[in-house]
């Protein structure tokens, strides 16, 4: 695998991404539905608490809006557009073509992510927070957001229409936030073994996502994150590369 | 192989380590981490490690968990994951003392039946056919048995005190001997001990320091009349003295200078010491006196507990709602206080690292000039403090005119003092006994043998429950949640003055909230400048209606059926005075939240508009400057 190609990939998608109002638009979505759910969901003023508590859990629930939006256009915009094919005759492999393009849609969430940074001034100037909780808030979201991404990528990959990527990556995000849950618990515990219960309960984005934000970063849970957006981006390429097939 | 076969081969074997890379890593891996808390919440403090060290025999936990039960609340089960690892933690720490068994109570076993011997709590989840346990029960070698009964995940916060104290309660440190002498029902009235219960119905239920302090000592209560204390007393609780018997002065004193180490609290306007209402005369509870002290025994050891003022300070004042005297809001109380760290003596082991004690109608000490001791502050008001008569409380408390009047001093009065060093008897020809005798000790000292120890606090109300901690009842067992550090303070003083190593440093981690002081401070400085004209609005408008009443009713007494025109316009005119200062009145109340009100919608609009408008204009600015150099470029070509 050539890093340098990856770099290419990535500088380009990731100009790409601002080449159009899509971008803006969406950063702008995003900073206006994250204040307003801190500060009207989570009541963040009112609550009177130097802590970022009311920002950070709503995370995983704006993701999974929002992120599909990202990840939808990654590849079945260039199945339908053609441009897949343009993009596999440069001398690029099909990993390095995904991981670029997963990098640039990371770091732009990560952009849009950074750009509530007005949010940590104003707990640090409204009182005494600790701010390695908040950081470690930050690394959570950001690890999450990854995740969210590398599932949106692989399904946009199996299809051509964007709205049926969007749908479908919200289904999947879903269940991996879920999971975890006594509902989806319930489903497996009546037939599967009891460690693939509890494997599938590890599997829940708001386990490694709470415990990371308390303010310990642990070596599971960034294994966990890592794995996650491994296993998905190499579906990822083996989609990209049967349909190459085609 | 055709490709697509190659990939979904592929894709399902990548599933499958994926799944099985998740399971490993979930068992293995348990301390690989990083604790970026503030505070390190979730790493063992210094004093757990000194006394996992320091453990001469093993010591057996056993964690009872219903995995299955749990597994309808995830929320829970993180927390009890983290309660395991924090176990294994201890385990490794201990090298070898420490031996953790993690046990599924399934129902009906002997697990079950075992954990509920060992006390341990089982609660009925909704939806779930067997109940839960989730608790540790700790055994040592000689039978020794403690537990904590259910891991209330509200109290992660103290987490590692709770596991550290049952640790150290089981190792086999000697218990030491506190004795309280109090002349509040501080241990609840025929309250028995080895019972653990009221002996009678209805009567009051001991102070929950006491059960505190049962948990870490052994501890006795004392009579007031007391003519000695017990040599094997390390350490005498004084609560509210007031009016102690000569000889139990004199016993005090003896036991002092013999060494014995004391803690006393001596307030000026005890609230907790309500008088008793008597229906023929009441004024009698508003004269009763509830103040407490010990002039003779403080005088000789160099400090003096002034008798009559409270300590009122803005700084550090509480916000207590008053009802109707405050406008149903809360208001500052400068009369109580939480102390911050600014107030505490950071030199000091048993104040260094407490966050917040609450006292309330404090006294203060005063440093005599003969002192032959050496005194130091352990709490001290802020600088801005000012001394008010404590009978400004007793005959009329009036939250709203302590906060109008309120005028900053420039002076830190201490409310508790470490008084050590040498001293001399308060009693050097004995004390009068009961029967008027005079009693004098076979073994009377003059002199201390090695100097004094002592820590006197001048507020007994910061012992009272509702300053420091809140009851909830769960399942039939009370749930002690803190909300201040006033135990760990009194816990810390009898550690540091009786030598025992304990757990000062893990105490000390217990962590409070984090609240917007800058919010705080605008509505301490909005108080300030617009109390004192409210209530002058308020009078006023109330002399207005006043007059205007009485001038109707001199009109219709003096049976004229219609006003004079002058009556007329002096009525008018009362009337425009009493509706434009009602509207002044109104424009202050809104005053109040003013700047509050401000800072909340510039903090939102910087938060969620700000940024996004940046944005937007960015995204025009580069739209159009693509557009034109788009055009140019087409004009060039």
């Amino acid at each position: 695998m050539n890093m340098l190609n990856i770099w290419f990939i990535m500088k380009r998608e990731f100009g790409g991404y601002f080449a159009t109002p899509v971008a803006y638009v969406f950063i702008i979505i995003f900073l206006l539905l994250a204040g307003f759910s801190t500060f009207y969901v989570g009541n963040f003023f009112a609550r009177g608490e130097a802590d970022l508590y009311p920002f950070f859990s709503l995370h995983p629930w704006l993701y999974i809006l929002l992120i599909p939006a990202i990840s939808m256009r990654l590849w079945a915009e260039e199945r339908k557009s053609g441009s897949i094919e343009l993009l596999m005759t440069l001398p690029v492999s099909v990993f390095e073509a995904v991981l670029g393009k997963f990098f640039a849609a990371w770091a732009f969430t990560g952009l849009a992510l950074i750009l509530n940074f007005p949010l940590w001034i104003t707990v640090n100037y409204l009182g005494n927070p600790d701010n390695g909780v908040i950081f470690t808030g930050f690394v959570g979201s950001f690890l999450m957001a990854g995740g969210f991404l590398a599932i949106g990528s692989c399904v946009s990959a199996s299809t051509k229409n964007q709205v049926v990527a969007f749908v479908l990556s919200l289904i999947v995000s879903l269940i991996f936030v879920l999971a975890g849950y006594g509902i989806v618990l319930d489903f497996f515990s009546s037939w599967a073994p009891q460690p693939l219960v509890d494997a599938i309960s590890s599997f829940s984005f708001l386990t490694h996502f709470d415990a990371i934000s308390k303010g310990v970063i642990d070596l599971r849970d960034i294994l966990y994150f890592a794995a996650l957006i491994a296993i998905w981006l190499f579906a990822n390429a083996l989609i990209v590369n049967a349909r190459k097939a085609d | 192989m055709n490709k697509q076969l190659l990939s979904k081969t592929g894709l399902i074997l990548a599933v499958i380590l994926f799944i099985a890379f998740i399971i490993v890593v979930n068992g293995n891996f348990k301390s690989a981490r990083v604790d970026l808390t503030e505070d390190k919440l979730y790493t063992l403090s210094e004093g757990t490690l000194n006394i996992l060290s320091s453990l001469q025999q093993p010591i057996t936990l056993r964690f009872y968990y219903s995995e299955q039960v749990a597994q309808a609340l995830p929320s829970l089960k993180a927390y009890a994951q983290r309660v395991q690892e924090l176990l294994m933690e201890y385990q490794r720490a201990s090298g070898g003392m420490i031996q953790v068994k993690i046990i599924n109570p399934k129902p009906f076993s002997d697990h079950e039946q075992r954990a509920k011997q060992y006390g341990l709590q089982s609660i009925p989840i909704e939806g779930e056919a067997d109940p839960l346990f989730f608790g540790v029960a700790g055994t040592n070698i000689l039978d020794g048995l403690e537990s904590i009964r259910f891991f209330q995940p509200e109290m992660e916060d103290v987490l590692e005190y709770d596991l550290t104290r049952l640790i150290y309660q089981l190792s086999d440190v000697e218990r030491k001997n506190v004795a309280v002498m109090s002349s509040l029902p501080i241990d609840g009235e025929d309250y028995d001990p080895l019972k653990g219960q009221l002996d009678t119905e209805g009567g009051a239920k001991p102070w929950a320091v006491m059960g505190k302090l049962r948990e870490m000592f052994n501890v006795s209560v004392l009579p007031e009349d007391i003519r000695r204390i017990p040599s094997s007393v390390d350490l005498l609780m004084v609560v509210h003295p007031k009016e102690l018997p000569d000889q139990t002065l004199y016993a005090i004193d003896q036991y002092v200078l013999q060494g014995g180490k004391l803690i006393t609290f001596v307030d000026p306007y005890a609230e907790i010491d309500v008088p008793e209402k008597d229906p023929d005369n009441p004024m009698a509870a508003m004269v009763a006196n509830r103040s407490s002290n010990m002039p003779e025994l403080l005088s000789n050891w160099g400090v003096e507990r002034n008798p009559s003022d409270v300590v009122a300070d803005r700084k550090t004042a509480r916000q207590v709602d008053f009802g109707a005297q405050s406008n149903n809001q809360p208001i500052e109380y400068v009369l109580w206080n939480a102390l911050t760290q600014e107030n505490m003596n950071s030199d000091q082991r048993i104040t260094s690292k407490l966050r917040k004690i609450n006292v309330a109608t404090a006294g203060h000490f005063k440093i005599l000039d003969d002192a032959t001791t050496e005194i130091t502050p352990l709490l001290s008001s802020s600088d801005e403090a000012m001394l008010v008569d404590k009978r400004v409380v007793q005959f009329r408390n009036d939250p709203v005119a302590l906060l109008t009047k309120y005028e900053r001093g420039t002076i830190s009065y201490p409310l508790a003092v470490r008084i050590e060093g040498q001293a001399r008897t308060a009693f050097p020809d004995g004390a009068q006994g009961d029967n008027r005798t005079i009693i004098k000790m076979p073994d009377h000292l003059d002199e201390a043998k090695s100097g004094i120890d002592v820590i006197a606090i001048a507020d007994v109300d910061l012992l009272d429950d509702r300053f420091w901690v809140i009851m909830q009842d769960f399942y039939g067992e009370d749930l002690a949640f803190n909300t201040s550090n006033n135990i760990d303070f009194i816990h810390n003083a009898i550690e540091e003055l009786t030598g025992a190593e304990g757990l000062i440093s893990v105490r000390a981690r217990t962590g409070f909230t984090r609240p917007f002081v800058r919010v705080e401070a605008l509505q301490r400085e909005a108080e300030r400048l617009y109390r004192a004209k409210e209530r002058e609005l308020e009078n006023k408008l109330q002399q207005t209606r006043q007059r205007i009443a009485r001038m109707q009713v001199e009109r219709s007494g003096a049976g004229a059926e219609i006003m004079t025109p002058e009556q007329q316009k002096e009525i008018a005119e009362f009337r425009a005075i009493a509706d434009r200062t009602e509207l002044e009145l109104r424009a202050v109340k809104g005053n109040l939240r003013k700047d509050i009100d401000q800072l909340e919608t510039l903090v939102k609009f910087i938060n969620i508009g700000l940024i996004p408008i940046v944005v937007a204009i960015l995204a025009l600015i580069t739209g159009w400057l693509r557009v034109r150099k788009r055009t140019r470029g087409r004009f060039q070509s």
